[in-house]
């Protein structure tokens, strides 16, 4: 993006975010549980389970809970890739 | 208005859940297939329409915001389109848009039994092509852009994988429109 005639067209050009995709998840993660808990949960504003309280308390709750299973799932791959596999399967070298 | 709590055809006690009925609402249903959330509108339950159909809405422009039109193609990946329909009629008019009016028909040889050839080939342009009228490529004029840029590598993914999830949230909730579950206050234990 060095002049204006390059500049980004928004939905015609991609987004320049190739080293940074990974900071999507926590939209992506937001909006997922801004759609399923939308639809499940029985009354919108917690009344039918007051402990877990209303709808944007419960979608934040979801969007860490997805955010943070992505981060463990992230760590048991690299554990698996780098420590696991080398002991099982090691490499010629 | 309609009650929310009561859906709008006849229904049957979930046994498992104390409270809870389900129904059947085909009306809500096609709604909901017409525009995410349309159906819980329908429903008489707008609010929560309005935050389904944002929450499938934000997914499906987030997807196209990162990796262009590009990544709604019926065309080049049809098994993610598949799951991309899912939203509805604006993925089919995103994909219409993107074949018929930034893609380029160019001819591309193939060997058949019989010897090579000519096949016409719908296929995004190159980054030196424009676009005439009718489709086909053409050089570039000085300080003339394609008619949009072909994404690729992590962004194409991710975009790609963002509208199929929009295309695969917004199925749950035709389904919920469709077969209301409906929770009656003060009825749970």
């Amino acid at each position: 993006m060095n002049t204006l005639a390059e500049a980004w067209r928004p939905f015609l050009d991609p987004l320049p975010l190739h080293d940074h995709v990974l900071w999507l998840l926590v939209p992506t993660a937001l909006l997922i549980a801004m759609t399923w808990k939308a639809v499940r949960m029985p009354a919108l504003d917690g009344s039918h389970n007051p402990k877990a309280g209303a709808y944007p308390k419960q979608v934040i709750v979801m969007g860490v809970q997805i955010v943070l299973a992505m981060l463990l799932l992230h760590a048991a791959f690299i554990v698996l890739v780098r420590f696991v596999l080398p002991m099982v399967a090691p490499m010629p070298g | 208005m309609p009650d929310p709590s009561t859906p709008s055809s006849a229904n049957s006690p979930d046994p498992n859940v104390p409270g809870f009925t389900t129904g059947f609402n085909p009306v809500a249903g096609l709604a909901a297939v017409v525009l995410p959330g349309l159906g819980h509108a329908v429903r008489g339950e707008r609010k929560r329409g309005l935050l389904a159909g944002a929450g499938v809405a934000g997914l499906f422009v987030l997807g196209l915001l990162v990796g262009g039109v590009d990544v709604i193609d019926s065309k080049q990946d049809r098994l993610w389109f598949f799951a991309q329909a899912g939203v509805g009629p604006a993925t089919f008019l995103v994909d219409h848009y993107h074949q018929n009016s930034l893609k380029v028909v160019a001819m591309r040889t193939v060997m058949t039994p019989r010897g090579a050839a000519q096949v016409p080939d719908s296929r995004s342009v190159n980054p030196d092509e424009g676009r005439t009228t009718d489709g086909k490529p053409r050089p570039l004029a000085q300080g003339e852009r394609t008619p949009n840029s072909k994404s690729l590598g992590r962004v194409n993914e991710l975009g790609t994988l963002l509208v199929a999830l929009a295309g695969m949230m917004n199925l749950i909730v035709i389904l919920d429109a469709l077969f209301p579950r409906t929770w009656k206050k003060g009825a749970a234990s």
